[in-house]
């Protein structure tokens, strides 16, 4: 069999537009990783089961190790890289740091862009939404009740913000 | 781990999709999600030569009732089903498998066509390619042997869909395209219930929609999912439920379907154990016996069958109770 | 000084490194990447025990895109081992050397321009074996017809095969203890294969560059252990090998010693000169990577009529694997764990690590804590129940008094156990609760309710190499500060917690304070992330350096200010004249006149710290005598569950912990600490287990290893009991936090299920099968405990 040929596919990530040939069996992680060199975005497993490769597509939090890149061509992605503004860390990062949320970090990248995409579409989440939105994102150091108190405070103060303005 | 070469296709229309499969005569696999499929691939265990992509054909996609049905697309999210309003209202056993699967970013690409048709499960099967070459190839990967149960003459893999069993329990249908064109199959109809080849579909055939009955206010529907986890675990053993209740809350009828139980979902016939009995004074006692027959329990997945097989009960019951709590709550209504 | 005018030290300042993790900018040994750089993979036996007959390279080295291929051929066959000590000598070659001991040993490494290419020359190396007969079960590998994985210990006289370590030690008079107790109580237990389940897996860039010099960016626990088994086992001076920082994605104990594939790696980077970077798959990780200690524990106990411990008998069995690994220390550390919290007047112990075919250990959190106080704590609760106590107050009555000496010469100091136990009873409602749940056990509900109560002792640093930390604090013109230390922050905020102490001593804020770490040619020594003494040891050592430069700064400030230096007073970064606050200088010009006038010192301070400094030698690890550590945190933990009797599933409601660690540098980490340990211990007594079959893991996935998710958070409380303070003038006594509790949940929610449903837990995990087991049991009249 001939080697299958690359494709050409354009991606947005983080705001910009890439061009990129990929040969049809990368995943969007490997393309992210090596071809634009977005190490935040880690891997931890092969199969989906760990969460850490999460990136947001067109808003909504999914594992890019199970995504093939020329599968989501056209699409619009957000990997952690995109996320803070003008050197100003979106408020689920500031909320992370402050509240102990981060430990080894390795969880991170993932467990910050699932918060955000259920803060997007839930501003006011209970505690056990809050659970179930990162219960695919496993986080080996903190026990997860750090992060849970950081995303509910990352949530009052977007919607402290937002009600201010 | 990286996945095999394979060229990659994206068909407008269905047609399309079937005529480049002939053109180019390769062992072709569809992807939808892709969540049960690139694990496969990325261990060996699915190495097709090339990938068809369903996502750019139109009408796959959607939820509407019509006529006393409800239509579902295949290529529909698990997040659409899980957030549309229709569905859990009048089919709550099927939100709550959706929202049984793997966890919410899963949800978000994963499709209810993808998830019936995933593959059958077992830890002596789902390794990587070089953890298999330790072993003698089972008989799911071409060889000789079951390692799950040591004298097995047949693959004991285990069909671990959440959504089938809901949609069994709800009577629904699929609507199958393929070759000779469209037809419409009992979902119960789509497993072979056979561990090597769990699907009765012909090689290169889609599933393109699901038709489910809208049940009246008298019948409601109920998932329940053993794991070991409350998130990201396929189920151990689970159950979807349809229980009909009179205005006395007498069960008038009863639907019940099993996952992880064996080599495809299996539909429990009840009507002669609970049908006519107040569910409230109902009696499950009789579940223990007529459970385990149906089913093919064996040491193939996070606990052990022996472990299984006991709360085949417990957790159908449970399902049973979900639903008929429904239904007596319309009832009131 | 009292602790509460500390500006740094003591508050939850955010992490240093928090931004940069939360913004993905943290580069951990997985995104190095070098111009250059091959991918290496490695070959690993598929076999658990075998002989290798030959090893045939030559088609893989012939692929295009093969750059260099190394086997034992091309090393130095020099052993490494996690000891290495005269009793007990390294036994463990980085690459497999004529016999494969496990499954997943390493065989032969391989260097391509890229992964599919190195993958394809794996596939092209042939490996002829011979296979061997194997043994898996410790007390199986024990007995005399077990296949021999290596000779017995040449000490141990005993008639058993495969010992590789065998410990003894006693104090008091056991028989004595024995023939006078009012009740006796024996107890086995068994403890699973768990692993560390740090999510960054094993991953190494070595690049061996042509001024002879290798660098390695590997993700580990300390950097200097690392360079020592490197070097030693590649034949290089300490000198031209160099380890440096990357940031470490989590790893509880299993990543100290040295891997097989780093020394793969370098081998294979000193042979192309090219950088070579491994890293594992997750199936790589369970399969030939390190796990935790599995332990089995036989207990004897004997106590008066009023519950006072007379003694103690304990024999321990280790599984440890194809190699000694750290299993001689586990059950060196086993005993530590049963004699530290409580009084036991006489105790006989020993020990015995055995060799078997599976995988080598690890140390893992807790190292041999949570099995040995699982064990212990359990047959507190029968022995209280027996004879009609309620757990606390058995507790209360042995735990150890502040100043109690231990039988090895420590002592346990300023000792908050007894207070821990009494505040979280107190807190948690523990009496009210527990008969609650005994007049609950015969209700209709299915569902039910327990209490119970763990706690520990742990050592808070000890003497293994590298022993010691140094620290240097040098001020920048404009008075921030840079800090060079060897210290490497695994997740834990050693960073952070040595910036708050240096920020303490100078008054400089902390976000001028700037830590340049874990880097074998640019920082001095460290003790490193891995012996629970780094707040301790290389946080004095920091808080010397600090005052060393402080002292120099106020000198330089004396001359200037014609003042004596008890008379300075520093506050913001400047420095007055205690009496006359108009006379006053900078730091920043305190600095400069120090370069003009005194022979360019620029201020640097250097601290140095070991604990017990007047020990010679670590302790025994034949006959356990010699000092541990100064300083013993402790706990008490009480953990609420709720068991479903239907299916057997266990949910721990809540785990409050009442602990002693000294006091909390910063109290927002340790709460960190406690919660990720609570974490861990719930996957221990729940849900992790290594499953292992024929030396074959069969659940090599974090689907099928079931680590707890968000979903089953548990919710935690603490209490915190200050045992010590900081003082600026004088070294501090800080404790443990990061370890010991791992074993405060397993034994609470052994004892809670005991409170629920009556039935005494003797193995973990309790998975739900073993629940439903046993209580089918005791429903046909059967008493029986939950055990293997």
């Amino acid at each position: 069999m001939t080697r299958p040929s690359k494709q050409i596919i354009s991606l947005n990530v983080n705001g910009d537009d890439y061009e990129l040939a990929v040969r049809p069996n990368r995943t969007l992680l490997e393309v992210l990783r090596e071809d634009l060199m977005l190490t935040g975005t880690k891997e931890g497993c092969e199969d989906g089961s760990c969460g850490t490769c999460t990136v947001l597509l067109d808003g909504a939090p999914v594992r890019s190790c199970m995504l093939l890149a020329v599968d989501v061509a056209g699409r619009h992605v957000v990997t952690i890289e995109g996320l803070a503004s003008d050197n100003e860390l979106h408020p689920v990062q500031k909320a992370f740091v402050e509240y102990g949320a981060i430990q080894c970090g390795y969880c991170s990248p993932g467990m910050i862009l699932t918060a955000k995409a259920l803060l997007d579409t839930n501003p006011n989440p209970t505690e056990e939404e809050i659970k179930l939105a990162i219960s695919g994102n496993l986080c080996r150091c903190t026990g997860y009740n750090k992060i849970v108190s950081a995303i509910k405070i990352a949530g009052e103060n977007i919607a402290g913000v937002s009600s201010h303005e | 781990m990286r996945l095999p070469e394979f060229s990659f296709h994206e068909p407008l229309t269905l047609d399309q999709a079937f005529a480049t499969i002939k053109k180019n005569n390769g062992n072709a696999r569809f992807l939808a999600g892709g969540t049960d499929l690139v694990p496969l691939m990325k261990f060996g265990l699915e190495t097709p030569s090339m990938i068809v992509s369903l996502k750019k054909i139109e009408g796959l996609k959607g939820i509407a009732e019509d006529n006393g049905y409800a239509m579902i697309g295949a290529l529909t999210t698990l997040r659409e089903i899980i957030s549309s309003t229709v569905i859990s209202g009048k089919l709550p056993a099927l939100s709550e498998a959706a929202m049984a699967v793997a966890a919410p970013p899963v949800w978000n690409v994963a499709t209810l066509g993808g998830n019936i048709r995933q593959q059958t499960r077992c830890v002596y099967y789902n390794q990587s390619r070089a953890w298999r070459l330790e072993k003698e190839p089972c008989f799911k990967a071409g060889g000789n042997v079951c390692h799950a149960v040591p004298r097995g003459k047949k693959c004991f893999s285990v069909y671990c869909g959440d959504i089938a069993p809901a949609l069994i329990a709800l009577d629904a249908a699929a609507t199958i395209s393929g070759m000779a064109g469209p037809a419409e199959v009992r979902l119960i109809d789509l497993f072979s219930n056979d561990g090597l080849s769990p699907f009765t579909l012909e090689k290169n055939t889609i599933i393109t929609g699901i038709k489910i009955p809208v049940p009246g206010a008298a019948s409601r529907s109920g998932y329940a999912k053993l794991r070991v986890r409350s998130a990201i675990d396929y189920p151990l053993v689970s159950a979807a439920a349809s229980v009909a209740l009179d205005k006395d809350s007498i069960i008038t009828g009863v639907k019940l379907a099993l996952s992880a139980v064996g080599p495809a979902p299996v539909a429990i016939d009840l009507n002669g154990v609970l049908v006519g009995v107040r569910i409230d004074t109902a009696d499950f006692t009789a579940l223990k016996d007529v459970l385990p027959k149906k089913t093919q329990i064996a040491d193939n997945l996070a606990l052990p069958g022996s472990y299984r097989r006991k709360m085949l009960s417990v957790i159908a019951k449970k399902a049973i109770m979900k639903a008929a709590e429904r239904a007596a709550e319309k009832e009131t209504i | 000084m009292n602790n509460n005018d500390l500006k740094y030290v003591g508050k939850p300042v955010p992490r240093k490194d928090g931004p940069l993790k939360a913004t993905g900018g943290a580069q951990y040994t997985v995104d190095i990447s070098l111009p250059g750089m091959l991918v290496g993979k490695v070959l690993r036996s598929p076999y658990p025990h075998a002989r290798i007959l030959n090893i045939d390279t030559s088609q893989a080295k012939k692929l295009p895109g093969v750059k260099a291929v190394v086997t034992s051929a091309d090393s130095l066959k020099v052993k490494h081992g996690f000891i290495d000590t005269p009793r007990y000598p390294a036994d463990q070659y980085p690459i497999a050397v004529d016999m494969v001991r496990h499954a997943g040993e390493e065989i032969a490494g391989v260097a391509a321009i890229d992964e599919d290419t190195a993958n394809e020359a794996l596939s092209l190396i042939h490996v002829e074996y011979e296979r061997l007969p194997a043994v898996f079960d410790p007390e199986e590998a024990m007995k005399l017809d077990a296949p021999e994985i290596h000779p017995n210990h040449p000490k141990v006289s005993d008639p058993y095969k495969n010992i590789g370590g065998k410990i003894e030690t006693a104090f008091g008079d056991i028989e004595k203890a024995f023939t006078g107790s009012y009740l006796i109580r024996e107890d086995k237990f068994y403890c699973q294969i768990r692993t560390h389940g740090y999510m960054e897996p094993q991953a190494t860039v070595a690049s061996w560059d042509h001024s002879s010099k290798l660098n390695v960016w590997t993700s580990s626990m300390g950097v200097f252990l690392k360079r020592a088994r490197l070097a030693r086992t590649l034949g290089l001076p300490f000198g031209s090998v160099r380890i440096l920082k990357t940031y470490v994605g989590g790893a509880f104990g299993g990543k100290i010693d040295l891997y097989g594939h780093e020394y793969i790696a370098s081998l294979l980077s000193m042979k192309c000169r090219l950088p070579v970077k491994i890293v594992y798959t997750r199936e790589e990780v369970f399969k030939a990577a390190r796990h935790g200690q599995p332990l089995i524990v036989e207990i004897k106990t004997g106590v008066k009529r009023d519950g006072t411990i007379l003694g103690q008998q304990i024999r321990t069995i280790n599984d440890s694997g194809a190699y000694r690994g750290s299993g001689v220390v586990a059950i060196f550390l086993a005993w530590g764990f049963a004699m530290a919290p409580y009084r036991i007047p006489s105790m006989q112990y020993e020990g015995y690590s055995v060799y078997t075919n599976n995988l080598v250990r690890a140390p893992q959190r807790g190292h041999g804590a949570p099995k040995m106080r699982f064990a212990a704590e359990s047959q507190f609760d029968v022995i209280a129940e027996e004879l009609g106590m309620d757990p606390i107050d058995f507790r209360l009555k042995n735990a150890r008094n502040p100043g109690d000496m231990l039988p090895n010469g420590d002592s346990v100091k300023n000792f908050g156990l007894k207070e821990c136990i009494a505040k979280v009873a107190e807190k948690t409602d523990f009496k009210a609760k527990y008969e609650a749940a005994l007049k609950e056990r015969h209700s209709g509900s299915t569902i039910k309710r327990g209490i119970g109560i763990g706690t520990t002792a742990y050592f808070s640093g000890s003497l293994v190499y590298p022993n010691s930390s140094t620290v240097i604090v040098r001020f920048n013109d404009d008075a921030s500060v840079s800090v060079m230390t060897g210290a490497l922050d695994i997740g834990q905020g050693c960073e952070t917690v040595i910036s708050q102490i240096v920020a303490e001593e100078l008054g400089v804020p902390l976000n001028e304070i700037h830590v340049h770490a874990a880097d074998t040619e640019t920082t001095p020594v460290d003790i490193g992330s891995w012996i629970s003494g780094l707040t301790y040891v290389t946080g004095n050592a920091a808080k010397k350096a600090a005052s060393h430069a402080m002292k120099k700064l106020l000198n330089v400030a004396a001359q200037e200010l014609g003042s004596e230096v008890q008379e300075l007073i520093a506050l913001d970064k400047t420095i007055f004249v205690g009496h006359s606050p108009d006379r006053k200088i900078s730091y920043g010009q305190a600095i400069a006149a120090s370069i003009a006038k005194n022979k360019g010192d620029c201020i640097i301070g250097e601290g140095h710290f070991r604990t017990m400094k007047d020990e010679v030698s670590p302790p025994s690890l034949s006959t356990a005598k010699g000092r541990w550590t100064e300083n013993y945190s402790n706990y008490a933990q009480v953990a609420e569950v709720e068991v479903d009797t239907e299916t057997g599933m266990v949910r721990i409601l809540k785990a409050t912990t009442a602990h002693d660690c000294g006091f909390p540098v910063n109290p927002v980490l340790v709460e960190g600490q406690i919660d990720g340990q609570v974490s861990m211990g719930q996957g221990h007594i729940l849900s992790e287990e290594l499953r292992v079959e024929d030396g074959c893991v069969i659940n090599p996935s974090f689907l099928e290893y079931k680590m707890p998710c968000a979903l089953d958070m548990v919710e935690t409380d603490y209490i915190d009991v200050i045992t010590e303070t900081y003082d600026k003038e004088h070294h501090y006594n800080t404790k443990e936090v990061g370890e010991g509790y791992v074993s405060g949940t397993v034994a609470s929610v052994a004892n809670a299920i005991y409170n629920a449903i009556g039935i005494r837990v003797k193995k973990t995990p309790v998975h739900p099968q073993d629940i439903i087991d046993a209580l089918e049991k005791h429903e046909h009249g059967g008493k029986g405990d939950l055990t293997r």
